[in-house]
């Protein structure tokens, strides 16, 4: 089973009520924006739109006159556009215009020096300042954080304008972390992209392998064995049962709770232990390729892991009370960080996120992926948008995926675990898209080839993509105090999104 | 050597050192809470030799207030460490007038007001946020401390900390007011759970936002005033908590000492014990925290006042 996306041509012009007239359906989503260069001198503006219905989609195609780098913004009609836009703006000099918030994200003279960025989708580019939102009136004052912070984590800046303890606007500024990702994608063999396609986001290297496989399989054509799906889905679910696990208790360390925060970790370190059983890593590297998977699971080690997540059921049986039901914490997250339904929806917010504000989009349940969506467990949702809501999804998620996977493994199919496909070429003119929901949500892998049958654009689109923003708003109108906890309830990423 | 000059002396080297130890104590206690085998009780010492012989960094910025200021704190940690009877009454009587307990709060104030001065000395973001928040913290905090302790004094008829605690306290009052200063204290000296100690998080930090610019010496001595100021808090507390029990006025002088030091180090493992399963209070929920703590000490002066 493959995602079937139909290609249509539309002028620049008349691409944002396109799109706008198609997402208007029920059950359609903007998926994500990119540009590419045609191969005849030309830049063309894509749009990748995905129809919940049947889990495919439309890609609108809007080529621009030659020597015309700008087209007519989509952001003011498709809000959720609004980061793709502004990093076309910076990887090809492609301007948006009438876009309401028109400045870097990526690529800006904070991050880097005014020299050639030799792996940016263009040869040279000029570094523009990055301007922050400025809020004035009494009292108003701005803090300042980042890019290097205290603890060990990702570079990037947030600037905050407070009133007193109050954040009025947080305008965050990323970017430190492009490595050229994308461009590096495009030069590779295809057969080697894969190593280079799951670190695009190393917290997330099953759900980026799978991805990657995923498209890569629908442009040639093959599909894996079934075996090797379940396998896939196994790593993808262990990922995801170690990130919450993780989370929870990065939860508890934010605000203090240093029983939990110390109690949670070790478990992270058991469902890791168990990933390296089924992968060979930690992180579950070099697992997922394209055709199948790199390894198979033998009896004992099947056995092991089963063991081993009944294990871990039953330790965290004792331990997520300890969290969820204790009023203090429940005090602390109860209302924090609060993002709406309505503005979940227009920013395209995706994963736990968007599911703790009500959505009940989960990619598992519409595209093709591992044993999905033919397996997909029951989607977990929540209405009130807060931390609360996101830690609950977490555990909500945690239970699902051990009954997921103890189902799957006692009930592996027979076979090959994958199908050799290293000689195929690449077709003309084709395109993929693998769409996975790995742990922080949606992820789309993009793929198109050109003419010759090389590759001439892979776009990553990782869930931190969409969520960024709907940090920067769940964080208005709280204490300044609270912001790493509501930081810490999205806990997103800075290198998928810089990529 | 009399028996009070033979105390004086040791107190004077349990200055140096009990502080520091009540430290190592409260994070090697928190480590085994969380399964972690937690650095030496004596690192808090390792630690500070360390700093003593690093060089410090400066900002362009600062004034003689940033260089200043630590060592203001240290004096008047000192001070407030001879003159609280933190570890029993040990000043001989004819001291009683210097240890009146306005004059002991309001010189700690002093060194407070210089750490927030030093803390917007440099111009830092995150200083200037911690400041604001020990200066609500302060003055949330003062009227337990002053309403607490003026309900001993009226029970004693002296406001002087050595006649307070020569004399038998009234137990009702004694446990309210020792209640009273706990809370306090743990607001007083950035703790669980209004500040956490060991966060990383400079957005949620109250104190430790307000040092983050020092290194080097002066974050010793620094490190070192907190440490006193923890000794001289959990001191009081401990004191007054003490006089609940009759026996303790009738002590010989040794055994009241090690008494006191013994709870000191009680108190120790019951805060690391309470910040382990403790969760931080929202920012907006520490002045109830706080007003608890001052109505406990209003009643306790009611107490007092009603039978005199």
């Amino acid at each position: 089973m493959m995602n079937m996306f139909k290609r249509v041509e539309e002028t620049p012009s008349a691409l944002a009520l396109t799109v706008k007239n198609w997402l208007a359906h029920r059950g359609r989503r903007f998926g994500h924006l990119t540009a590419r260069a045609n191969g005849k001198g030309q830049f063309v503006i894509e749009a990748l739109a995905l129809d919940r219905n049947t889990g495919g989609g439309l890609i609108i195609t809007a080529p621009l006159t030659e020597g015309e780098l700008k087209y007519p913004s989509l952001t003011p009609e498709t809000p959720a556009a609004h980061w793709a836009e502004r990093a076309v703006g910076d990887l090809f000099g492609i301007q948006a215009t009438g876009h309401p918030r028109w400045k870097s994200l990526i690529l800006h003279s904070d991050a880097w020096p005014d020299d050639p960025a030799p792996l940016s989708s263009l040869e040279r580019l000029h570094k523009e300042p990055y301007p922050f939102l400025e809020v004035s009136g009494e009292g108003v004052h701005e803090i300042p954080v980042g890019p290097i912070h205290a603890g060990i984590i990702e570079p990037g800046h947030f600037r905050f304008s407070c009133v007193g303890e109050i954040i009025s606007n947080l305008d965050i500024r990323l970017g430190y972390q492009h490595r050229g990702v994308e461009k590096r994608l495009a030069e590779l063999p295809w057969q080697q992209m894969r190593y280079l396609a799951e670190s695009a986001g190393s917290d997330t290297a099953a759900g980026n392998a799978l991805a990657h496989a995923t498209a890569m399989e629908t442009i040639l054509g093959i599909e894996p064995p079934p075996r090797a799906q379940a396998l896939r889905t196994v790593a993808l679910e262990l990922e995801r049962l170690a990130n919450h696990v993780g989370d929870l208790g990065a939860l508890s360390g934010d605000i203090g709770y240093s029983a939990c925060a110390a109690l949670f970790p070790p478990m992270r370190g058991a469902v890791l232990a168990l990933a390296q059983l089924l992968t060979g890593t930690r992180r579950q590297r070099y697992y997922i390729k394209p055709g199948g998977v790199a390894r198979d699971l033998d009896d004992t080690r099947r056995t092991a892991l089963v063991q081993g997540l009944v294990d871990i059921s039953r330790r965290l049986e004792e331990l997520i009370p300890l969290v969820l039901e204790n009023p203090a914490v429940i005090e602390r997250m109860e209302g924090t960080g609060r993002l709406s339904p309505t503005l979940a929806r227009d920013f395209g917010i995706v994963g736990p996120a968007a599911r703790a504000s009500g959505s009940h989009y989960d990619a598992r349940e519409v595209f093709a992926h591992g044993v999905y969506p033919g397996r997909a467990p029951k989607v977990a949702s929540r209405t009130t948008g807060d931390v609360l809501a996101r830690a609950q999804i977490r555990v909500d998620e945690i239970h699902a995926g051990l009954e997921f996977l103890t189902e799957l493994l006692d009930d592996l199919p027979k076979g090959a675990i994958f199908i050799d496909c290293d000689q195929e070429k690449l077709p003309l003119d084709a395109v993929g898209v693998g769409i996975v929901e790995a742990w922080r949500g949606e992820l789309i892998h993009w793929v198109t080839t050109d003419r010759t049958g090389a590759i001439s654009r892979y776009s990553i689109k990782d869930p931190s993509f969409n969520n960024w923003t709907g940090l920067a708003i769940a964080a208005r109108g709280n204490l300044v105090a609270d912001f790493p906890l509501c930081n810490k309830s999205f806990n997103l990423s800075y290198s998928g999104n810089d990529l | 050597m009399s028996n009070t000059t033979f105390f004086l002396v040791v107190q004077a080297v349990n200055i140096l050192l009990a502080p520091l130890l009540l430290v190592g104590i409260i994070r090697k206690v928190k480590a085994l809470m969380q399964n972690r085998v937690g650095a030496p009780v004596l690192q808090p010492f390792y630690d500070l030799a360390k700093l003593l012989r690093k060089s410090q960094t400066v900002s362009k910025n600062a004034s003689w207030v940033f260089t200043w200021a630590p060592i203001v704190g240290l004096a008047v940690g000192l001070i407030a460490a001879v003159l609280v009877p933190w570890a029993g009454a040990l000043l001989p009587a004819d001291w009683a007038v210097a240890t009146n307990f306005l004059l002991v709060i309001y010189l700690m104030a002093l060194a407070k007001f210089f750490s927030m001065l030093a803390a917007i000395d440099t111009g830092s973001a995150f200083g200037g946020l911690g400041a604001s928040r020990e200066a609500t913290i302060s003055m949330l905090v003062e009227p337990t401390l002053i309403i607490g302790l003026g309900a001993l004094a009226l029970g004693t008829g002296s406001t002087d900390l050595l006649t307070i605690y020569s004399a038998p306290i009234n137990p009702f009052i004694a446990v309210l007011v020792g209640a009273a200063l706990v809370a306090a204290a743990l607001a007083e000296l950035s703790r669980m759970p209004v500040d956490d100690p060991t966060t990383h998080l400079e957005l949620t930090m109250v104190h430790e936002a307000m040092i983050l610019e020092y290194s080097g010496r002066s974050l010793a001595i620094i490190e070192y005033a907190v440490a006193l100021r923890t000794c001289v808090f959990f001191g009081l507390a401990a004191q007054t908590l003490l006089h609940v029990w009759p026996g303790y006025q009738d002590m010989a002088m040794l055994s009241r000492y090690l008494v006191s030091l013994g709870t000191l180090a009680v108190f120790g493992i019951a805060v690391a014990v309470v910040e382990g399963v403790l969760v931080k209070l929202r920012w907006r929920s520490v002045p109830n925290f706080l007003a608890f703590a001052a109505v406990l000490s209003l009643l306790a002066a009611l107490v007092a006042a009603a039978q005199i």
